[in-house]
């Protein structure tokens, strides 16, 4: 939510200036306008206020079109014009009689209808919250992140270094503001337990551009964003509920944060959200000396606020320019950086959106194959009607008049199927995001609003003709003088005959094309869940803690912490061993830095290479089970003063010294490049970013020789691994009773979360196919069982002249396989077209798996010949049990 | 019976409870009644929750009778730019008021032990 009043429901509002009489619209909405506002101003919730809202305007409604007994009027008279919508209601009402006369048909059909809209209002739900609904911020399509970017080390988004944020800052026209940011993790102490608190901290106009105005209290002061100035911070109004009971005086008191009094400003509005989760606090963020000429170290984001009327392309192209200017200005550092100026919006959901866009395209083939089902139902039906038709033409209804009566039985149809479609869609988004909270971006924006509610009406309607034209038409061109003979058998047109085929043939070919979809979805998340992490998962808890600065500036007292915490968690019963790395794999975290190679010439500017680093202490190798490859790990002899190691992993080594010895070699790293390390040891490659992730190079150094206060424990545990999160708790705070925990997570959720988003479209596409799979075999049964039974006499005829049971059975099962046979050729081509939209969008959904991919091309034609075969079976046995005297005797 | 009416001349006045409940309010508010004073003074005085749309069905009835008269007010921004109807008791109003709790007076008069024991 931005800081702008909240306004009262706008769907309401538009109820109420329909349905309140003219006289005394304008008074009543205002006087509800009145009123929401004076709740919000008396400090009313704006979900409480709104859902007020609607009660308030639901019974005004209600109250001022209840007839009044004292003033009843004559009632009007009907008038015999108005033609349109009386047909209309008459048919409505005709249509639901007759849906209500055969209960069981109108089942399916709505459950068809219900399944179909509720898996498309479904998914348009979550794709209108995270690409169509705009930022809940003033003006957000003047809101853009900016990053750097090095395409010729791959890194096509990558964080921004502070001298050049400050240059960006300097020279740009494009923005009205242009502020950098950061989270920042706060130790909390004065609450019940220490308690680790999320921060943001930004510089100058962060919150504004950001519409993050306090609720109470002021916004920060430009001397405060001076460096060491900025002990003043803004909180959340959660915290401010939790830790301070909502007290109004709560301005100007002291906080302890990370140990460091801070003096508390102002509350944020309780909406107010930027990036998802809730912010607790936020503190100036300043640049010191030293800081304002770093350029080499990226690690800041940076969100500006575009000027009225400048594109995001224009600041693109002009971002560009000034990254060029830099890359001459500053080659050593800049060489080969430049920048990316992309919309919040766009940033915000930034991965999810091509599996959006393929699940939408889903749900619109499994909406096609339910309206395929259901205007065969409706064919079948309109040769039962044949007669009723006929008759209504024959007392002189025209055939506009007859698709008119058609069409509006299926609009009843498709509404209701429709309102049970939103049901659906209701349940299956709220149980996603109560499933996996947060796999989605936004999760609190998707909820069924009006726009959703258009949608869905839209849909039922378009839904209605998809499915009820065809029909309508056909019906209304009926034979009237042979429909009408008594003697007249009650047969389907050829015509009718044929589209229905057309329909079968084309729900195969669709459910098809979900199929191989859903199939080639998951043989990648199987090749997936195959991958060797390259460390071991099960049985593993990391703990993650960060130390306060002021109080462990000393190295010696940052190593005392973590010794003597490793020393008792190595003793808790469960515990096999423990150790200590500065980023867990698969965390989402990293950390890179540069390597120069003793004796080789410095590399040119733009052409440097880099690893992943990694901070830890002897046990690690051996408590992740990374194998050893060559020489030795570190030992508790690699300390402060011993000589300085490090260990490569095996793609470093390929890339490096792919044709020497490594162990000896001397590199320096980085941030510490006065610092000449040894290579001691190679151990295998660990999947960082996620297990689809390609090998990089890696290289490990130990923490006692540069300690660091923000490292994690990872515990071999031999009991569930987060059984001992508050032993683990308990002996932390036994070392520091100050110190809270960070997070704690096993290592099998931590993998488990970085496939969460695959698992999810897998497991979504397969439902929507196994849908369509069941509509399409409900298609194909209702076809031959309308067959057979329109062909009783001549199966009659055929057996009376000696023909088995078995070829009977054969023929009705062949005129099923050649329908299902003409779906499979056609649903193949399309399914190869869908493979190559999966494995070609710019995050590709298909790992290690060919579009064309052998299994899944085989395997759903026979998945889908014998479920047509087992569709077919029951009317083909019917056939069979046809009794030839029975049957010539109605000849 | 006929007692109560004699005093007053011209037709009869009868008032809903409703009606009168409104009409009081009106009266309370002095220049400022419409839906929402209106509607607030009926929670704050009386059992009842009320919805400003039923306000101003009965007080259109009661405009009709002649016991009231509107004129709309000035828009204001927490309206979002809507005007307010504000309503004044006429002449045939207020006798009709007068006349309901002369004859709700004289019915509860030495009741007053019987309707607390209630």
């Amino acid at each position: 939510m931005s800081g702008r009043s909240p306004e009262s429901p706008r769907l309401a509002r538009a109820l109420l200036a329909v349905l309140v009489p003219r006289a005394e619209r304008e008074f009543v909405i205002g006087d509800l306008e009145e009123t929401f506002a004076a709740r919000i101003a008396a400090g009313t919730p704006a979900e409480a206020a709104r859902r007020w809202y609607w009660r308030a305007a639901l019974s005004n409604i209600s109250a001022m079109r209840r007839r009044d007994p004292s003033d009843r009027q004559p009632p009007v008279k009907t008038r015999r014009g108005d033609g349109v919508m009386r047909n209309l209601i008459r048919d409505a009402q005709y249509g639901i009689r007759l849906l209500l006369r055969r209960p069981g048909v109108t089942l399916v059909a709505l459950i068809t209808l219900a399944l179909g809209i509720g898996a498309n209002t479904a998914i348009f739900t979550v794709t209108h919250a995270l690409l169509l609904k705009p930022l809940p911020y003033d003006h957000p399509e003047q809101l853009v992140i900016v990053t750097e970017n090095n395409l010729s080390r791959g890194w096509s988004s990558f964080a921004v270094s502070p001298a050049n944020f400050l240059d960006w800052r300097a020279q740009n026209q494009s923005f009205q503001s242009i502020a950098a940011y950061g989270g920042r993790a706060f130790n909390y102490i004065g609450g019940e337990a220490p308690e680790r608190l999320r921060g943001l901290t930004g510089t100058a106009g962060f919150l504004e551009a950001l519409g993050g105005t306090p609720a109470i209290g002021r916004g920060f002061r430009p001397e405060e964003f001076e460096p060491g100035k900025g002990f003043v911070v803004i909180i959340s109004h959660g915290l401010w509920q939790r830790a301070f009971g909502g007290r109004p005086d709560v301005l100007n008191q002291s906080i302890t944060l990370n140990g460091e009094p801070y003096t508390i400003v102002g509350v944020m509005h309780p909406n107010w959200r930027f990036g998802g989760r809730e912010t607790a606090v936020f503190t100036p963020r300043a640049f010191d000396g030293d800081e304002r000429q770093a350029r080499g170290a990226h690690y800041l984001s940076v969100v500006g606020r575009l000027k009225p009327g400048v594109s995001v392309e224009q600041a693109g192209v002009e971002m560009r320019g000034i990254a060029a200017r830099l890359e001459q200005q500053y080659p050593n550092t800049n060489k080969g950086w430049g920048t990316v100026v992309r919309s919040l919006q766009e940033a915000a959901v930034g991965n999810v959106r091509p599996m959006l866009l393929v699940l939408l395209g889903a749900v619109g083939l499994v909406l096609l194959v339910a309206c395929a089902n259901l205007a065969n139902m409706h064919l079948a039906r309109a040769t039962v009607r044949a007669r009723e038709m006929a008759l209504r033409t024959a007392i002189g209804a025209n055939r506009g008049r007859i698709v008119q009566q058609l069409l509006t039985e299926s609009l009843v149809l498709a509404v209701v199927g429709g309102a049970l479609g939103l049901l659906v869609a209701y349940w299956a988004t709220t149980s996603l995001v109560a499933a996996y909270p947060t796999l989605l971006p936004r999760s609190s924006d998707i909820k069924i609003d009006p726009v959703v509610l258009m949608f869905t009406l839209g849909l039922s309607m378009l839904t209605a003709i998809l499915f009820g034209l065809a029909p309508a038409i056909s019906a209304s061109r009926t034979d009237l003088v042979e429909t009408l003979k008594e003697t007249a058998r009650a047969g389907g047109s050829p015509m009718r005959r044929w589209l229905r085929s057309v329909l079968v043939v084309t729900e195969v070919a669709l459910a098809i094309v979900l199929l191989v979809g859903a199939g080639l979805l998951l043989r990648s998340f199987q090749k997936l869940g195959h991958v060797a992490p390259g460390f071991a998962i099960d049985q593993r808890l990391s703990v993650t803690t960060l130390l306060p600065l002021p109080k462990y500036n000393e190295p010696a007292r940052t190593v005392d912490f973590y010794d003597r915490a490793l020393t008792r968690m190595r003793a808790l019963p469960g515990v096999e061993s423990v150790a200590l790395t500065s980023t867990v794999p698969i965390s989402g975290n990293d950390e890179i830095y540069s390597i120069a190679f003793e004796g080789r010439p410095p590399l040119p500017p733009g052409q440097g290479v880099s690893a992943i680093y990694y901070l830890v202490s002897p046990g690690y190798f051996d408590t992740m089970a990374i194998p050893l490859l060559k020489g030795r790990v570190f030992t508790d002899n690699d300390r402060a003063g011993s000589p300085r190691v490090a260990v490569v992993n095996d793609v470093f080594v390929r890339l490096h010294y792919p044709n020497e010895d490594p162990i000896g070699k001397r590199i320096r790293m980085g941030r510490n490049s006065d610092i000449v390390r040894e290579i001691v040891g190679v151990v295998g490659t660990v999947k960082h970013y996620g297990l689809a992730d390609k090998d990089q190079a890696q290289m490990y150094e130990p923490f006692a020789q540069m300690p660091n206060t923000g490292m994690s424990f990872l515990l071999k545990t031999s009991l569930e691994p987060t059984s001992l999160t508050a032993a683990v708790r308990r002996e932390i705070q036994s070392v520091d009773p100050d110190q809270p925990v960070a997070s704690t997570t096993s290592l099998a959720q931590m993998v488990a979360d970085s496939t969460a988003l695959s698992r999810v479209q897998t497991l979504l596409l397969g439902v929507f196919a196994g849908i369509a799979l069941l509509l399409a075999a409900v298609g194909l049964y209702g076809v031959m069982a309308y067959s057979v039974s329109q062909r009783t006499q001549e199966i009659g005829i055929r057996m009376a002249l000696g023909a088995h049971r078995g070829s009977v059975l054969m023929m009705v099962l062949r005129q099923a396989l050649v329908l299902t046979g003409a779906g499979l050729v056609l649903g193949l081509a399309g399914a190869v077209a869908l493979g190559r939209v999966l494995s070609s969008t710019l995050e590709p959904l298909l790992f290690q798996v060919q579009p064309a991919d052998v299994v899944t091309l085989v395997t759903v034609p026979v998945v889908l010949v014998v479920v047509a075969l087992v569709a077919a079976l029951i009317p083909a046995r019917r056939a069979t049990q046809v009794d030839p005297i029975q049957a010539l005797r109605t000849l | 019976m006929t007692m109560s009416l004699k005093s007053i001349p011209g037709p009869s006045l009868y008032l809903g409870e409703f009606e009168l409940l409104i009409l009081l309010a009106v009266l309370r508010l002095g220049g400022d009644a419409y839906g929402v004073t209106i509607r607030d003074e009926l929670e704050k005085e009386t059992s009842r929750e009320v919805t400003v749309g039923a306000i101003y069905k009965t007080l259109g009835r009661l405009q009709e009778k002649g016991y009231v008269s509107a004129r709309v007010g000035d828009p204001t921004p927490q309206r979002g730019g809507r005007r307010k109807k504000l309503y004044r008791l006429e002449p045939l109003g207020s006798r009709a008021v007068k006349q309901s709790c002369a004859d709700l007076r004289r019915l509860t008069r030495g009741l007053g032990r019987a309707l607390e024991a209630l």
